[in-house]
């Protein structure tokens, strides 16, 4: 047998037993004790905290931007003496901004940097407020009030979509109360299961929040009971691994980090959440309570805090390996570019960074096009579309099969959608001719559609992004032509807002109602235009690489989206794939089978889902479009 | 890059994975024809599918006839019908 050191030139030392500590890092060895294995000593796949820019007030009880970034923040309020100083972070530094209206500690916050929300808290006078002020990147403004006046309150979501929880009134008060905001005012809906104050937090989205431990009772009455809210109620879930009181976080609830706070006694501890269960994590370098949090599961931001003495301190979580998010069966913790020693398969492997594939889904039980998609690559709806007749059926993904749910009200087609497969949204779309160019609005509860206000501008082949709490469509055919409206929805009515700079119908489209983007399209021609939306108005950016029309595809914001298939110039289906990411598009893997006037949805440009169109004829073919986080593959010597 | 053609019925999930996708080439079409990359993937892939054999100008003329009768079906559209989709276009196989 050939000696492993003559094929790489280096031997491997045999070591009695376990090799720890940092001066053995990146060492490769055998473990002759027993076991007989390789190993290798590192922090794998370990996430690590580096010092940031220092803030210019020090403070705890402050509030931060919950879905703010590392690199663009927001933090305002707290502690030592009632603060109303507001700074931003730029992922280097902070600068003071205007400062809030109402000085006031404890406070909660959520929402961006440019677009961000402070509510709840004491102000120097004591008591409570229940005060809400929107920030617009340059100044802080009032807002309707909290219906449930407090301090030690949490929250998360963004400025039109907000949630607010938890909290104390004083004294042995602890509240469950939980209030959702739709950018106008507060309305109460479920509890949390425990009444608290001063939890950890997490949430992006009023959809995806999580509750971490805090105060039940006045003293040291600290928990590490943790429920998550699904944008209706409250769930128990599993317990953090150490108390939390005063905890800052940033993520969400299926992805996120829990750090520092007080249980008692200052705590440094981070724990990373992958909707299942708790790791500890690398510790904070400072401990410290009552500190604000931003950010995501893989980069966040911890703000200030209590050492106990005020502090200014800022540090920055990046997490360069595998979220705990995707383990796989044979290496949960691995970072791309590792080798290690498989003791089972008695093979050394290599982990690399994933590389993205269409692999076929399940199968519409209706083989149509031109209908509308929402929804993530394992939930998403197929909404109306056409035959040769013109349908009303909906059928629902679940990331294996599709199942017929109930129809909508009125069946059309080229109409869009939007949303989840719990509360989605279907507008605009033809039912004729007559009646091309539809008005039509209808919201999904999850069981049934319900008819809802009707867009101002009647028009079909259009496209939208958001949620039905804050969305938006745009762009479409109306009876002069291709249209550049782009209208905005809150729940309960259509507002016009900025046009299009190019007027066009079957592009793609998607986002959130603030970060949206409209790539291809056609007008006479198929288009290769990209426009991005930053909640005020539409930018042309760098164009597709291809031009096309009634493609499929998704978007997770204006930074981040995937286009596919479509109708090519002169004519002629394409099955080429494309990605975005914020300053241009690439090509990426192709799909199976080219097709054009289809659906697609998902939630980034790492997971999408592709279904139904024509290919010609129609098609009942999907396809699952994933980028896995890394992959593995075993070495051999040839 | 030779090819193989094959007929073959999509069930759905499983037809074709993310990992069948990275190692070798797969073109869907019209009439159940698919194009596969000639490696040991693909053959293996072939098999797993029960697909039948076909020569390209045999899956060039199944894939011909389902252009030509979805061109009929466009054609018998109203101009308004019309405006919302274009026609299907020829398709030649790699």
């Amino acid at each position: 047998m050939t000696a492993f050191k003559t094929i790489k030139g280096v031997p491997v030392k045999t070591i009695s037993g376990d090799r720890a500590g940092a001066s053995f890092e990146g060492q490769l060895y055998y473990d002759s004790d027993g076991v007989g294995i390789f190993k290798f000593v590192g922090a794998l796949g370990a996430g690590t905290w580096a010092s940031g820019g220092a803030l210019n007030t020090a403070r705890n009880g402050l509030g931060a931007a919950q879905a703010g970034t590392q690199t663009a923040s927001l933090a305002f309020g707290g502690e030592g003496g009632s603060k109303n100083e507001s700074e931003e972070y730029n992922g280097t530094s902070w600068t003071e901004g205007n400062n809030l209206n109402t000085a006031r500690a404890s406070i909660a916050g959520a929402g961006t940097q440019t677009a961000g929300l402070g509510f709840g808290g004491s102000p120097a006078s004591g008591g409570t407020t229940g005060v809400t002020e929107e920030y617009n990147g340059t100044s802080w403004s009032e807002q309707n009030d909290l219906n449930s006046a407090r301090y030690g309150i949490k929250g998360g979501g963004i400025q039109t979509a907000a949630l607010a929880f938890a909290g104390t009134t004083g004294g042995s008060n602890r509240l469950a109360v939980t209030e959702k905001y739709d950018g106008t005012s507060w309305t109460e809906v479920n509890d949390l299961n425990t009444a608290r104050t001063d939890p950890g937090n997490l949430g992006t989205l009023q959809t995806n929040s999580l509750c971490a431990g805090g105060n039940t009772s006045p003293g040291a009455n600290y928990i590490s009971s943790v429920e998550t809210f699904d944008g209706t109620s409250w769930t128990e879930v599993a317990n953090t691994n150490v108390n939390k009181h005063g905890a800052g976080g940033a993520g969400t609830s299926t992805d996120g980090i829990i750090f520092g706070g007080n249980i008692p006694g200052l705590q440094a501890v981070t724990e990373a959440w992958n909707g299942t269960s708790w790791t500890e994590v690398a510790d904070l370098a400072t401990a410290r309570t009552a500190l604000a949090g931003a950010g995501t599961g893989s980069s966040a931001l911890a703000i200030g805090g209590a050492q106990p003495a005020n502090s200014s301190l800022t540090e920055e979580w990046s997490f360069s390996g595998i979220s705990p998010t995707s383990p796989v069966a044979d290496y949960t913790e691995a970072k791309v570019g590792q080798l290690y020693f498989n003791s089972t398969s008695k093979t050394f492997k290599v982990t690399y960074a994933g590389v993205g594939a269409w692999a076929s889904g399940g199968n519409l039980n209706t083989a149509r096009m031109a209908g509308a998609g929402l929804g993530i690559q394992t939930a998403s709806l197929f909404v109306a579309g056409e035959t040769g007749s013109i349908l009303g059926i909906v059928e629902n993904y679940n990331g294996t099969s599709w199942t017929e749910v109930a129809d909508i009200n009125t069946a059309r087609k080229a109409n869009t959608a939007l949303g989840t497969t719990s509360a989605g949204l279907t507008a605009g779309g033809t039912i004729g001719p007559p009646g091309r160019y539809q008005t039509l609005n209808e919201i999904w509860n999850g069981s049934g559609w319900t008819e809802a206000g009707d867009l101002n501008t009647g028009r079909n082949s259009l496209s939208s992004a958001g949620t039905t709490t804050a969305g938006l469509v745009f762009s479409g055919v109306v009876s002069a032509g291709e249209s550049a409206t782009n209208e905005s929805w809150n729940g309960s009515a259509w507002t016009e807002v900025a046009d299009l700079n190019t007027a066009r119908n079957n592009g793609t489209g998607g986002g959130i109602s603030t970060s949206a983007i409209l790539a291809g399209g056609l007008t006479t021609t198929p288009l290769a235009i990209t426009e991005t939306w930053n909640g005020s108005s539409w930018t042309e950016v760098s164009d597709l690489n291809s031009a096309r029309s009634q493609t499929g595809g998704t978007a997770q914001n204006n930074t981040n989206a995937i286009v596919f298939g479509g109708r090519t110039p002169p004519g002629g289906d394409t099955v080429n794939t494309e990605s975005w990411d914020g300053s241009s598009w690439t090509e990426i893997a192709n799909l199976a089978t080219a097709r054009d006037q289809f659906q697609g949805s998902g939630a980034s440009n790492s997971s999408a889902l592709a279904f139904g169109g024509s290919t010609p004829p129609y098609t009942n073919a999907t396809e699952e479009w994933t980028v896995p986080e890394f992959a593995i593959k075993t070495l051999t010597t040839s | 890059m030779a090819n193989k053609y094959i007929t073959a019925s999509n069930w759905g999930k499983d037809f074709f994975t993310h990992e069948e996708r990275t190692n070798f080439y797969l073109s869907g079409q019209p009439a159940n024809v698919w194009v596969v990359g000639d490696n040991s993937f693909g053959d293996a892939w072939i098999v797993k599918v029960s697909g039948v054999s076909k020569t390209k100008v045999e899956a060039q003329a199944l894939v011909d006839a389902e252009i030509e009768t979805a061109q009929a079906t466009w054609d018998a559209l109203s101009a308004e019908e019309k405006e919302n989709s274009d026609r299907p276009t020829d398709i030649t196989l790699p």
